[in-house]
């Protein structure tokens, strides 16, 4: 008889089942989700196959049964958080930062942060507003993972430390065991950047200080429209050279321009960024060529698609007091900290990538096990970690991937997550805020 | 559970599967969240409103709207702009968000609420964007909603009717997205072209070979339009056709309904699928002859995918016509993606003015549709939001079909040429209130399988919009006096009272799971995501404790269907 159906509706919130395959990391934006683990019963958990070194050492961090802290001093969780509110009932211009979590926990961030009317930003904010500034002026032409993995037959990737940025990215995209629509073990492709490391095989290296990785991208949008351009070097690059990677972009059939945002000039990485957009377009009007942005870490993409969906703005954005308030270069965190312009901070750390700001403001931290702390802060509540200690999802630094995170231990003292601590929070504020009428809008 | 009814006394009930006489008085009884019988005379009736001869609906339906996924929220991240300009604090009651032609998660729940809608469906989730498509519609409150999966350039597919698969293994396949992705529905995307982009083609026929595969656009069609009816799916294959935009598309338009050849399929967006060549500028209202073409095949239902004068963004998965049309963006700025060997997006943000040849055409030949397909049931209410404009013109829409002197005078507006020369100023058609609930209600909920929607019989959910008969059908559509979600108020002339959770709803076929044995290795050896990964589990939709999985039931030998 048909219809036999063995999939398992039940499965999103509870655990998996032995043996554990197939499990999402959730400490980088490639979001492996291939990773074998195993777990010795005492809720230590070991990578047997497929993670990186990132994922080794992450993985392993213990079920520890934490206490939180007040000033230092250990206190239950009722207490600790009395004492949080307390601090942001007070506050004037709070701030929410850190938001290195799974979606629900982004989520509870972004209620809290609207009732308080704060700022909110991600810890790794830099790199993805180098992105976003550039398309918000450009737009973007991109691919995924898989469309790559199946289709690249050339890669330009500008950026240095390819495999601290985006681990895994030549075994699972770049060079994976079998593709569609390519000759899987026959990548090539250039380099361009600082001239460190190996250089992997069928590649070349165009060794370039990447402050000038915009006039590089221009250059060759110039060369593969067939246009010459002024001058014989560009960022200490021959011409000639350029002239190659320009003929190879025009000759591929699909080639990709990738770059790790984290390694740009931190001044100009948006206006780098636009430069390869421009590339990319320009390529396509002869060939097939994607972008390739990578990099990220703790779900920064995420939480911005998050913040997107529920207020219409990207995170570096003032929620609640008023209508959401974006602006890229007033709401970045750090430089508000930088300016004692915060007198209450959140800072919420389940996953990896957000290291607690050095900063004086007084600070309410949730943080995952292992945090390293360089100072007590006001008060600090451990949180367990999305992934390991309990389900949930993340999103893929390539945008189209969400990923199911499931709790791969139980452990006697199992920690919060940060969503039911910040809700928790939340209960203990008041629910003030006048009434603000919905603003009328006109037909169009 | 209650054991008081709500009474709603005297209004006109304007339920098309009932009736159509433009609405008679009735009351409406409501217990337990759905449209009770008459109960007996001891009954304990709680809350009692006079509705006092006003016009009583069922909750509207949005059969084709792009409210949220990875390209809507790009969309988003695109528009700051759009965003600064239309924004809402939080009221105690609303969350704050902004918006207008891609309002945030919560926005969109509160609109369509305000205006009547009790349900919409994102058309366009790509199954690899189906997990993020379901975390966002997770976020949108008050009304139900649902997904159709894209199928038709997923390289899987092509790949298997390339190696001659069989119709039953194709529909394993599609009944197995639907599950996993949590879908009601499959829409098929410029068959082939999307794919076929990918390899640098930049346009693709009906007929024409794809260029890796050598199948054709016609074959994708008709075997997941098969599919779909094999496997009692009530709604059937929703297809954006080939061509979108393009002057001369209306002629692969009306071969893709005759390739269909009786099996049920529902085009959408036609609007952007009816253009002829002929005039001085090679562009032309082909409206008449797909209308005709419409009309003689009862098989094929269509939404409109009406044009409004104003700034828009267009989102579609058809990169390939969005990135033709990508010189057109206003603002300066485009999205194109290609996506996991399942699909593509293109966002090219656009303003359509009333004055340009182009746009007025477009605007005149999606109200020439309305007014001649003469079948209410197979036509229905889309701007294609956000693609012709905002969800929120639809009450404008409305007056433009329902009053003849208003269209006229809006056409008297538009570019010179193209007032002179439509139709449209002839048709005398004003559309009554009983064909707009069936174009808005009974008719959607009819071509989705939706029993318990779109009517107000005893058992229906209590899905109720109560209007008054106002002769401005603008401002009557815009705010209801009431409108009731699973019978409970949850708006007042047109301003949320109160907010919750809708449900999701699916479709689960029957298929042989032996197809995954198939699928697991494809996925390994040519995706990203496993397949286990891949698939979303129930409770990832119902542990956030917003609303339930509802699910539609599958066709039977004996239910009416087209």
């Amino acid at each position: 008889m048909r219809g036999v159906w063995d999939m398992d509706y039940g499965l999103g919130g509870s655990d998996l089942t032995l043996p554990m395959s197939d499990i999402v990391c959730p400490f980088c934006a490639m979001a492996c989700d291939d990773l074998a683990i195993a777990h010795d019963g005492t809720g230590q958990l070991r990578v047997t196959a497929n993670g990186c070194a990132r994922a080794r050492t992450l993985f392993a961090l213990p079920a520890l049964p934490a206490h939180c802290f007040i000033k230092g001093r250990a206190a239950p969780l009722d207490e600790a958080l009395d004492a949080a509110a307390g601090l942001l009932r007070d506050a004037v211009s709070p701030a929410v930062g850190g938001l290195s979590a799974d979606t629900e926990g982004v989520s509870a961030a972004l209620v809290l942060a609207e009732r308080l009317g704060a700022v909110v930003d991600h810890a790794a904010s830099d790199s993805l507003f180098h992105g976003l500034r550039a398309l918000q002026v450009t737009g973007a032409m991109t691919a995924t993972f898989g469309e790559i993995r199946n289709r690249a037959d050339l890669f330009v990737l500008f950026g240095t430390e390819f495999e601290r940025h985006a681990p895994r990215l030549f075994d699972r995209i770049v060079r994976p065991p079998t593709a569609l629509f390519r000759d899987a073990g026959a990548a090539r492709g250039f380099l361009i950047g600082p001239n460190d490391g190996p250089v992997p095989d069928g590649f070349e290296r165009l060794s370039a200080d990447l402050t000038h990785a915009s006039a590089i991208a221009a250059a060759l949008s110039q060369l593969v429209a067939g246009e010459t351009p002024r001058g014989g070097r560009v960022g200490s690059i021959a011409m000639e050279e350029l002239a190659r990677v320009a003929v190879a972009l025009r000759e591929a059939r699909f080639g990709v321009v990738g770059w790790v945002a984290a390694t740009l000039d931190p001044a100009a990485g948006d206006v780098a960024i636009e430069a390869f957009n421009r590339l990319v377009v320009t390529a396509n009007a002869s060939t097939r060529c994607a972008g390739l942005p990578l990099g990220g870490k703790g779900n920064a993409l995420g939480a911005n698609y998050v913040c997107a969906w529920q207020y219409g703005v990207p995170l570096r954005s003032r929620l609640g007091a008023g209508p959401p308030e974006h602006d890229p270069l007033r709401y970045r965190l750090k430089s508000l900290l930088a300016g004692g312009e915060v007198d209450a901070l959140v800072w919420l750390s389940a996953l990896n990538g957000a290291e607690l700001p050095d900063t004086r403001t007084p600070m309410i931290v949730l943080a995952r096990p292992g945090q390293p702390l360089p100072r007590d802060p006001e008060v600090l509540i451990p949180v367990a970690i999305p992934g390991l200690d309990h389900s949930g999802s993340i999103h893929r630094g390539d945008g189209v991937a969400a990923l199911p995170l499931r709790r791969l231990r139980t452990t006697a003292m199992t920690l919060p997550s940060a969503a039911s601590v910040l809700s928790a929070l939340l209960d203990r504020l008041p629910s003030s805020h006048l009434p603000i009428r919905l603003r009328k809008t006109a037909h169009v | 559970m209650s054991d008081a009814y709500t009474l709603l006394r005297g209004g006109r009930v304007c339920d098309p599967t009932e009736s159509t006489d433009g609405g008679r008085l009735r009351d409406l009884y409501l217990k337990d969240g759905r449209i009770a019988a008459t109960p007996p005379q001891e009954a304990r009736i709680g809350e009692v409103i006079d509705l006092e001869g006003r016009i009583v609906m069922a909750g509207a339906i949005d059969i084709h709207s792009h409210i949220g996924g990875g390209k809507v929220n790009l969309a988003r991240l695109l528009l700051p702009e759009e965003h600064r300009e239309h924004a809402s604090g939080p009221d105690g009651l609303r969350r704050s968000g902004s918006g207008l032609f891609t309002p945030s998660s919560f926005v969109t729940g509160y609109r369509y609420a305000e205006m009547g809608y009790t349900a919409a469906f994102e058309p366009a989730m790509l199954p690899s964007n189906a997990r993020h498509t379901h975390l966002e519609l997770a976020d949108i409150p008050i009304i139900d909603k649902g997904c159709y999966a894209v199928l038709g350039n997923d390289d899987f597919l092509l790949e298997r009717l390339a190696a001659g698969a069989t119709q039953s293994e194709v529909n394993d396949y599609v009944a197995w997205i639907l599950h996993a992705t949590q879908a009601v529905g499959v829409k098929v995307v410029n068959p082939g072209g999307i794919s076929a982009f990918k390899f640098n083609q930049r346009r693709l026929d009906l007929d024409e070979a794809h260029p890796h595969y050598g199948i054709t656009p016609r074959r994708i069609l008709t075997t997941l339009a098969t599919s779909l009816s094999d496997l009692g799916v009530p709604h059937p294959l929703h297809i954006h056709c080939n061509n979108l935009g393009i002057p001369g598309n209306e002629a692969v338009t009306r071969e893709t309904i005759a390739a269909l050849d009786g099996l049920p399929a529902h085009l959408t967006h036609l609007q952007f699928h009816s253009y002829g060549t002929e005039g001085d500028r090679r562009f032309s209202s082909a409206a008449a002859e797909i209308a005709e073409a419409v009309n003689r095949n009862p098989n094929i239902s269509v939404d409109v995918g009406q044009i409004i004068f104003g700034q828009t963004i267009t989102a579609s998965a058809d990169i390939m016509s969005q990135f033709r049309n990508s010189g057109l963006a206003s603002p300066r700025k485009w999205v194109c993606t290609d996506i996991e060997c399942d699909g593509g997006c293109g966002l090219v943000p656009f303003r359509y003015r009333d004055k340009a040849f182009v746009n007025a055409l477009q605007w005149a030949i999606g109200l020439e549709l309305f007014l001649l397909i003469e079948d209410p049931w197979r036509a229905y209410l889309t701007t294609d939001h956000p693609n012709g404009g905002p969800f929120t013109s639809y009450p404008h829409l409305i007056r433009l079909l329902m009053d003849r002197s208003f269209r006229n005078e809006q056409l008297a507006r538009i570019n010179p040429d193209v007032a002179a020369h439509s139709r449209l100023g002839s048709i005398e058609r004003e559309y009554t209130l009983d064909e707009i609930a069936i174009m808005t209600r009974a008719g959607p909920a009819r071509v989705l399988g939706l029993r318990d929607r779109g009517h107000l019989r005893p058992g229906a959910v209590a899905d109720v919009v109560v209007y008054d008969d106002l002769p401005d059908r603008e401002a009557m559509f815009a705010a209801p006096a009431w409108v009731f979600k699973n019978g409970r108020p949850v708006a007042r002339n047109g301003e949320l009272t109160a907010t919750g959770w809708g449900d999701t709803i699916v479709v689960r076929p029957d298929f042989d799971p032996a197809i995954e044995r198939r699928l697991k290795p494809w996925f390994e050896d040519h995706q990203t995501v496993r397949l286990g990964n891949f698939r979303i589990a129930d409770g990832e939709i119902l542990d956030h404790g917003r609303g339930g999985l509802s699910i539609v039931p599958i066709l039977t030998a004996s239910d009416p269907c087209f």
